[in-house]
């Protein structure tokens, strides 16, 4: 009778054990709303709208026929677009106002009309010459007109594979007139070559990123025999998608897959080392992880955000073009998220494969593969407010911009920018209590602790008297009470001593 | 049926016979609250007095294990901004109670077993008794902590460090002597027994890890068939 009952009881126990072991399952949402922002957990709430569509234009609407499959938008300082029509195999030159000014379907090569295979990434130097990735043709034309002046083919290292196809993609000219070409397959870098066409080297190659599974890789490596050695797959880094080299010769690289996340933007010097690292102590996620921060997994395999265009314009304000989810994430010059808008779709201000965005006035141009389109987006005016005190916020010039992000703060409540920097404006007014709380909701770290230090100085000199009187007060109290304890109440007295002579 | 009727008559009975009066406040002796204090400060001649007159409290390591519970969670809100990254809205009291007791019971289980098997001489109950006194320090010292901790800036933090890791530093201490007085070990024993008795808790922990995961995969399984035979049948 009585080991029935122990039996039933361990059933029981061990059901409900299993149970709750077994329906444990986390539950996870994306955000399904249309605008959003970061917070700085890494969350994803509302913001409101940054960008609106101004207007889509195909092909028929240029005057120029469909366009097939474009692969790139390039504007010069001449305010000239030039838009590369890949599937027709031409490069398209507009003035800003979309009149056509120029069509280029053959080139001149020493005297011999040849004709451009599948043209990509587009360039126009200081003087006006024109650098052209003949794609299909395996090599990077510098044009003065219709004359081809110089060539940029594979170039001739143990590096790569010389019976490979060279496709270079995408090439940006610094100012003293070195080439950087970004090709298909080249995972050590962009490949740096001379203005006359001799190859130099390779510039600011990605980093193998240490995930687990490389770094399992590695030790068995260490373990294996030379020919097992060449039998396993290679470690390698991962390849660029776009480049953009701004007026002081930093180059911005577009990284698309990137297997944790990080870095998919990078601003490189002229030794190759990013320098766009995110300073911030207080961001709370991974640092450095652009586009989106939330992911999904399907069938195993993460749907993150791949970046396969970066522009940044004169004030520092980097831009993102995600072609997973047809998004813009705009950060500005300290990698603090700022923007993000877009969606995938066939609607106006969805696009289907992005493929590249420029800037244009204060308007972006994002042009779209599968659609064949070029959209022209435009700030909304609370963007243009953020802007504007973002601005004033890495000028320093905090005082100035507090009105700006209380109107911001008034559409976009969450925007911990604006607490830091209305936080920033009152620590330097000298208002300390109000800065604390300001930088605490904007979580501002570094910042409150400043505004303390200031606080407690001031705290501590007004309240003098009463924190000695205070603290007098409190040591008494702490000495009777010990000693009332051990009188009154017996607590801990030793009564026999005479055990230990 | 009549299983119940005569379950709740014995436990009826069972209640009303038990002295209650014993855990009235008046009548605790209150003394060996100050015991348990005095165990802070000399902690190897006050245990060897708990073990030989009796003045340890279960009840009194009890409260200090809640304590430990209720500092944590006063710890995770009120503690300074600049050092504290939870967020109120993400407070979960099961995790928070499991994180701050699951170390001690895991602690006091493990360390029974392996104590027994090494020869030592603690009971169950009295390395229960001393694991929870040395959580004193904790209890005790942690609120002001988290005072102090609301009114130094980032420049200080290394104070704040100092004195947490001095206060875990202290426990290990008292445990140590704990240790060696319940059991009578030597100081090496004592050194060898905690290692093989944190073995013993990750092995633990791994177990209670593997029964969770395979339960889940088990469930997902009947799941799919039962849904396979709906869908089929």
């Amino acid at each position: 009778m009585k080991m029935k009952k122990t039996k039933r009881f361990s059933c029981c126990l061990l059901t409900a054990l299993f149970l709750a072991a077994a329906l444990g399952q986390p539950a996870s949402a994306l955000y399904q709303g249309k605008d959003y922002q970061y917070d700085d957990y890494g969350n994803s709430i509302a913001a409101p709208a940054a960008m609106s569509a101004d207007r889509v234009l195909d092909g028929t609407d240029l005057g120029v026929g469909p366009l097939r499959e474009p692969d790139d938008i390039f504007i010069d300082a001449g305010q000239n677009i030039y838009l590369s029509d890949t599937g027709n195999d031409r490069v398209l030159k507009f003035d800003k106002n979309w009149k056509l000014l120029r069509q280029i379907t053959q080139v001149l090569i020493d005297g011999e009309e040849q004709s451009l295979r599948s043209p990509s990434g587009t360039f126009v130097d200081a003087e006006g010459m024109l650098y052209l990735c003949d794609t299909g043709n395996g090599r990077v034309l510098k044009l003065k007109g219709d004359t081809v002046l110089c060539q940029y083919t594979m170039p001739k290292t143990e590096l790569i594979d010389q019976n490979d196809e060279f496709k270079p993609e995408k090439v940006v000219v610094d100012t003293t007139g070195c080439v950087y070409v970004v090709a298909y397959g080249i995972y050590q870098g962009m490949l740096a070559y001379d203005n006359d066409g001799t190859f130099t080297g390779f510039f600011g190659s990605n980093k193998v990123e240490p995930t687990v599974s490389v770094l399992i890789e590695l030790t068995w490596k260490k373990l294996f025999t030379k020919e097992q050695r060449e039998s396993m797959t290679r470690i390698i880094p991962v390849e660029y998608a776009n480049a953009f080299i701004d007026s002081k010769n930093f180059v911005y690289t577009a990284t698309p897959n990137s297997e944790t996340s990080l870095n998919e933007v990078k601003k490189l010097n002229a030794l190759g080392n990013n320098i766009l690292t995110n300073t911030s102590y207080d961001t709370l996620y991974d640092k450095n992880d652009f586009g989106d921060l939330e992911n999904n997994h399907e069938q195993g395999k993460k749907i993150d955000s791949s970046i396969v265009d970066v522009h940044a314009d004169a004030d520092g304000i980097i831009t993102l073009l995600d072609q997973t989810r047809g998004r813009l994430f705009q950060y500005d010059g300290d990698c603090n998220l700022l923007f993000v808008f877009g969606s995938s779709g066939y609607q106006k201000g969805s696009f289907r494969t992005p493929s590249s965005v420029e800037k244009l006035d204060d308007c972006y141009l994002v042009l779209d593969k599968t659609k064949g389109t070029v959209t022209v987006l435009s700030y909304t005016p609370y963007a243009k407010q953020v802007k504007e005190a973002v601005m004033l916020y890495n000028a320093g010039k905090y005082i100035e911009a507090v009105s700006l992000w209380e109107d911001i703060l008034r559409e976009n409540s969450s925007l911990s920018l604006a607490y830091k920097g209305i936080g920033k404006a009152r620590l330097q007014q000298g208002d300390y209590a109000q800065a604390m709380q300001a930088l605490r909701r904007g979580n501002d770290r570094q910042a409150y602790s400043s505004a303390l230090q200031e606080y407690r100085k001031e705290f501590i000199r007004r309240n003098s008297v009463w924190l000695i009187l205070g603290a007098a007060a409190f040591l008494a109290a702490l000495v009777f009470l010990i000693r009332f304890l051990k009188v009154r109440l017996g607590f801990a007295v030793k009564k026999d001593r005479r055990r230990y002579q | 049926m009549e299983f119940v009727k005569r379950l709740g008559r014995s436990v009826a009975v069972g209640v009303k016979n038990y002295d209650w009066s014993k855990w009235k406040w008046k009548n605790l002796d209150k003394t060996k609250i100050g015991w348990g204090m005095r165990t802070m400060f000399h902690p190897y001649s006050t245990f060897e007095t708990i073990r030989q007159s009796g003045k340890g409290s279960a009840l009194f390591a009890l409260v200090v294990f809640l304590a430990v519970f209720v500092t944590d969670t006063i710890a995770y809100s009120a503690e300074g901004f600049l050092f504290n990254t939870n967020r109120p809205e993400e407070f979960n009291i099961f995790l928070q109670f499991f994180q701050s007791e699951l170390l001690i019971l895991l602690w006091c289980v493990c360390n029974w077993c392996t104590t027994t098997l090494l020869d030592g001489e603690g009971k169950l109950g009295d390395i229960w008794l001393f694991s929870n006194y040395a959580m004193l320090p904790r209890v005790v010292f942690g609120i002001p902590l988290v005072v102090l901790s609301n009114v130094i800036t980032l420049e200080e933090q290394m104070f704040l460090t100092f004195f947490q890791g001095a206060l875990w530093l202290w426990c290990l201490v008292i445990l140590g002597n704990g240790m060696i007085v319940f059991h009578q070990f030597t100081l090496k024993k004592v050194i060898g027994s905690s290692l093989l008795t944190l073995l013993v808790m990750a092995c633990v922990v791994f177990i209670a890890l593997l029964f969770v995961s395979i339960s889940q995969q088990m469930l997902q399984f009947i799941q799919t068939l039962l849904r396979e035979s709906i869908n089929r049948v």
